[in-house]
């Protein structure tokens, strides 16, 4: 009987001991990421059918207390995070090339350029007046130079990121490699684990916490297999598949806009996170943008350029237009306003325009070169008719002129970044929500941890007391004998 | 809903973390003034400030514009005048040539050299000159657009300013329409007037004494012509100052909107950052108060 009582008395003992070595790591763990807190299941033993006395308590088992539904929701949205974070940090980095509205940004540039070109039409023969215009040109043309470098920059600093250029992480895509990798390895070690006997929730820990960090970057969805190992998927592409793991590698590139991520064997990934929002921002983004910077520089240059062919300067040297007019006039004509670079004499219009529109050298050289006068001035005849000036300065004013749109791009980026950021707040929101879902369900409550602590310690006592009880009836028989 | 600790401080830095982040944008408006920092504050205002900033700029180059061509009419107006003075003078000259009578042949020689300086005087007031510009030229880009015996070697085109009242505002008058000649249809002045020195030199005895007559007549045609030049520089004038006027308000108005549109709202801001500040400072009070209290705490 007392043998028995004892035996019970030490069962107790045991799963109380369970539930303090629980108790313990869960209070560890309590702001680890991804720990899933552990719960000891206890049952009582069956009583023996001969005296019908309960044989005591057994530990059935110690678990997670994991929920794969959450998990499945919070991965999804942090992946979704991942990709709203990076989409509104290219944004805002593409939105910082436009320091509109300022007083120094581009729009004032050009009103400034307008209103010397209406001040050289009250006064077409003043050299100063032409110096002013010409320069106005040369620095908004290297306005345009510089934004479209700094978009460029913006899209060499992504692609680094992605590949890991100059980068001691080793980019985006390495730290995918390595966390697929990671996965493979750890499903082996579970599968053995399982197989062998062992407790694997500490690699089921560490299994998540890779596969969350790779949700974030690449946007994946799991399923976990009945041995235990996880599958993981991402853009159509199976990544793990047990202990098979791809690897990722960069194809085409950021000048072209087809830079992606596909398999050694060749498959095109459709990322998602992090990385699909920074491939978005490199291909499609950052180059729209540039291309509509561009039609700014295009109708800049192609209208005053045809301003000035069709014009005749204040000396009377004839643009390239009127020049054929009668008598024709035999001098060097007119240059071009503005070319496509400053080794060109031509402008031809083109989506990369902006990047090296430049002001004429020989204008540069010689500002009275400038078209004034109206293209039916007598050519070689020296006039301060201000047609063609007038005309100049009205296209700072004309509907679809360069200012509105450069006015118009500005308010598209405005607009996108505002989205951007928008959707960031809300991917937070969601995140914030399915982590404290997640959290709820899996994360460890201190108070709860203290109370199962306490409440085991006490039935340890008690138990220790039953212990003690019965060795004292046991002596007191035994003294009695 | 359990609450476990994760939950707890998740929340928290979250809030602390968007409560940071509403309080920065004040900050940074209050600071600047400006309640546009970047395009994305608000795209639509942004674009609105930048098509204001246009016509503002747009409405200062007129007010430019509009006193350049002040400074041009100024003077055409001050030359038309004492031209017309000069001409009174002439034709007084010429009634007294024609009513003196013959009898004083030196009377006529000196009315001659009379009009032979005021002349030499008129070629002078024709060459004006607004800066290195002739006003008298058109666009023809002379020095001197009459010669020492009134040849005009200017056009019939008129030098205009665009003042933002539609087309631009001819500001001069082109010399042949203020002295004749050329295709205007009345003849030179400065060869009306070589007619009379010509004519009073010859004297009442001479036959060609007979040319006063017409000449009078041309020269009140001449006259005619310089009048309505001046007239049309007075009408531009007045053109050109309702421009300036107008450019004026424009420009006023348009501050007046670029100002609510892209100003801080400075009362409405302060007001919104110190009840911002006091929610962030609860919230840290009640994560200072929160965080901290668990069971464990209290076993001793």
């Amino acid at each position: 009987m007392s043998d028995l009582s004892l035996q019970i008395a030490a069962s107790g003992i045991e799963a109380d001991e369970a539930q303090l070595d629980t108790a313990a790591p869960n209070l560890s763990n309590v702001s680890t990421p991804g720990y899933a807190r552990e719960v000891v299941n206890l049952a009582d033993t069956t009583p023996s059918a001969a005296s019908g006395v309960g044989q005591g308590v057994s530990v059935s088992s110690v678990t997670q207390d994991s929920s794969a539904l959450y998990e499945q929701l919070d991965l999804v949205s942090q992946g979704q995070l991942g990709s709203a974070n990076e989409a509104a940090s290219v944004q805002n980095l593409a939105q910082d090339a436009f320091p509109e509205p300022s007083s120094t940004g581009l729009s004032s540039q050009l009103s400034q350029m307008w209103t010397d070109m209406s001040t050289l039409a009250t006064q077409p023969s003043s050299s100063a007046a032409q110096e002013a215009v010409v320069q106005d040109a040369n620095q908004v043309s290297q306005t345009l130079n510089g934004t479209y470098t700094q978009l460029s920059d913006v899209a060499q600093q992504l692609s680094d990121d992605f590949e890991g250029q100059g980068s001691s992480t080793g980019g985006y895509l390495a730290q995918a490699n390595q966390l697929i990798n990671q996965v493979a390895a750890l499903n082996g070690d579970i599968v053995a684990g399982k197989n062998g006997g062992t407790n694997v929730d500490s690699l089921f820990d560490q299994r998540r916490q890779a596969v969350d960090q790779l949700g974030t970057l690449l946007g994946v969805r799991t399923t976990t297999e009945a041995d235990g190992s996880m599958t993981v998927m991402s853009g159509g592409i199976q990544l793990v598949n047990a202990t098979n793991a791809v690897t990722l590698q960069a194809t085409g590139s950021a000048s072209a806009g087809d830079l992606a991520v596909e398999t050694t064997t060749g498959d095109v990934l459709r990322a998602g996170g992090q990385i699909g929002a920074l491939l978005t921002g490199v291909n499609t983004t950052i180059p729209n943008y540039q291309s509509r910077l561009s039609t700014v520089a295009d109708s800049l240059a192609q209208s005053l350029n045809t301003l000035q062919a069709n014009g005749v300067s204040a000396a009377g040297v004839p643009g390239a237009s009127s020049a054929s007019a009668s008598p024709p006039y035999a001098g060097p004509l007119l240059p071009s306003i503005f070319v496509n670079n400053s080794s060109s004499t031509t402008y031809t219009p083109g989506s990369g325009s902006a990047e090296s529109i430049a002001v004429n050298p020989s204008l540069l050289a010689n500002a009275s070169l400038i078209a004034t006068a109206s293209g039916s001035s007598t050519a070689g005849t020296a006039t301060i008719d201000p047609s063609t000036a007038q005309a100049m300065a009205a296209l700072g004013q004309a509907s679809g002129g360069p200012d509105d749109l450069y006015q118009s791009l500005v308010g598209l980026v405005g607009s996108q970044t505002q989205a951007a950021s928008n959707e960031q707040i809300s991917a937070q929101a969601l995140t914030d929500s399915t982590s404290a879902e997640l959290s709820s369900v899996e994360g460890v409550d201190t108070n709860q941890e203290t109370v199962n602590m306490l409440s085991a310690q006490q039935a340890y006592q008690a138990v220790a007391a039953v212990v003690n009880s019965s060795t004292t009836a046991l002596n007191a028989l035994l003294q009695a004998v | 809903m359990r609450v476990t600790d994760m939950t707890l401080a998740d929340q928290l830095t979250g809030d602390l973390a968007s409560q940071q982040a509403t309080i920065t944008n004040l900050d940074a408006e209050l600071s600047t003034g400006q309640a546009l920092q970047k395009p994305s504050d608000d795209p639509v205002a942004v674009a609105d400030t930048m098509s204001y900033n246009r016509q503002i700029a747009k409405a200062a180059s007129q007010q430019s514009n509009a006193s350049a061509a002040q400074s041009w009419l100024g003077l055409g107006n001050q030359t038309a005048n004492q031209i017309i003075d000069t001409l009174q003078s002439v034709r007084t000259t010429v009634l007294q040539g024609l009513n003196t009578g013959g009898d004083n042949a030196q009377s006529y020689s000196s009315m001659a050299e009379q009009v032979q300086g005021e002349m030499t005087q008129l070629v002078g007031l024709a060459n004006t000159q607004y800066g290195s510009n002739p006003i008298f030229a058109g666009t023809a880009g002379v020095s001197q657009p009459f010669s020492s015996t009134g040849v005009y070697s200017g056009n019939s085109q008129a030098f205009s300013v665009d003042v933002g009242s539609g087309a631009p505002v001819a500001v001069t008058v082109p010399g042949d329409q203020m002295f004749g000649g050329g295709t205007s249809g009345v003849q030179s002045l400065f060869t009306t007037l070589q007619n009379i020195v010509t004519h009073l030199q010859a004297g009442p005895g001479s036959t060609s004494y007979a040319g006063l007559e017409s000449d009078l007549n041309d020269l009140d045609g001449n006259m005619s012509q310089a009048e309505n030049a001046a007239t049309t520089l007075g009408e531009a004038t007045q053109q050109v100052s309702a421009a300036s006027t107008a450019a004026q308000n424009t420009s006023t108005q348009l501050e007046k909107t670029l100002a609510t549109t892209e100003s801080a709202d400075v009362p409405t801001v302060t007001a919104a950052l110190q009840s911002d500040l006091t929610t962030y400072q609860a919230a840290l009070y009640a994560v200072s108060q929160t965080v901290p209290e668990t069971l464990a705490q209290f076993l001793k």
